[in-house]
């Protein structure tokens, strides 16, 4: 796979992952963002380009960092992460999914520096 | 009831009222908790949690309130409410587990403080005897239905009507609030 397959399917994986923490459903979200649901389909699916407008849109929507759909950062930070560490007896309160959602949202809030 | 949680009590009743005061919303409405957290520029997230009510992320680039998706709408509103109150009184990153979430059942005095302030915040004392006295209707003689009928008005559910009348404002007697427990919503479709 090329490089930019590479990253495409990360911008992808990334945009599918927003999209669900953001609990909506594919058609829902191209309803708010004035796409046909087959859009979102293929850009979570990688199978086309996505443009930077597009980019500021689902990162708007779905209330996460541009820079974290783009790829940078952890898709789900490590629960040794120093900030982390504060809640580290909390977090160990918590169910393994709720523990991933978590996260995962926190990776992509810290996206949006 | 020691002085201390007396104490916690009015710390609440009063950041309920100034959260009120400062957005120009009487005492005697219900109010929508997602517009109020929105206003004070809180990002509020419905999420999948299956363990968790709701958690307050208080993060550089913001601070987000994460309400879970999979619990009932009553308690996804006390959940933002309880939630807001640890944002605003600085307790730092939050997690409520499945049903600590309550009033009294509370003995740490943070959750304690914020589960009143959620109280207050979505049910005034005067909006709760404005509730009773516009459908003719009183406290101490209430049904369970009648309960019902103004707990869904501001939005919350049956119990945490009946504790926040218990405990924080006073208007039910124990025993009443005991009575009145006996029969729930989802269990007595019929309660009268």
């Amino acid at each position: 796979m090329s490089e930019s397959a590479d990253i495409r399917a990360i911008i992808a994986e990334r945009i599918r992952k927003a999209r669900e923490l953001a609990g909506l459903s594919q058609g829902q979200a191209a309803k708010i963002l004035g796409l046909h649901r087959p859009s979102i389909t293929a850009a979570e699916a990688g199978n086309r380009k996505v443009s930077a407008e597009e980019i500021s849109k689902f990162a708007d929507l779905y209330k996460v960092g541009v820079s974290w759909l783009l790829g940078e950062g952890e898709q789900q930070l490590d629960p040794s992460d120093s900030k982390l560490q504060l809640a580290a007896r909390e977090l160990k309160k918590l169910k393994p999914e709720d523990l991933d959602t978590v996260l995962q949202v926190i990776a992509s809030i810290r996206g949006k520096r | 009831m020691g002085n201390s949680y007396k104490d916690l009590i009015k710390q609440a009743q009063s950041k309920a009222m100034e959260i009120r005061r400062k957005q120009k919303l009487d005492l005697k409405s219900p109010i929508c908790i997602y517009d109020v957290s929105q206003e004070l520029e809180l990002t509020i997230q419905f999420v999948p949690l299956a363990g968790l009510e709701g958690m307050y992320l208080n993060e550089e680039e913001g601070q987000r309130i994460l309400v879970s998706s999979l619990r009932p709408l009553p308690r996804q509103v006390f959940t933002c409410a309880h939630e807001l109150g640890h944002h605003l009184f600085e307790h730092g990153l939050k997690f409520d587990e499945m049903e600590k979430v309550s009033l009294i059942k509370q003995r740490d005095p943070k959750e304690f403080l914020v589960d009143c302030f959620a109280g207050f915040l979505l049910m005034p004392k005067i909006a709760v005897y404005n509730a009773f006295t516009l459908r003719a209707w009183t406290p101490a003689t209430a049904s369970p239905k009648q309960i019902f009928t103004i707990a869904c008005s501001f939005g919350v559910g049956y119990s945490t009507l009946i504790d926040h009348m218990t405990y924080s404002l006073q208007m039910l007697s124990e025993s009443k609030s005991r009575e009145l427990k006996k029969f729930t919503p989802k269990k007595n479709s019929s309660v009268n």
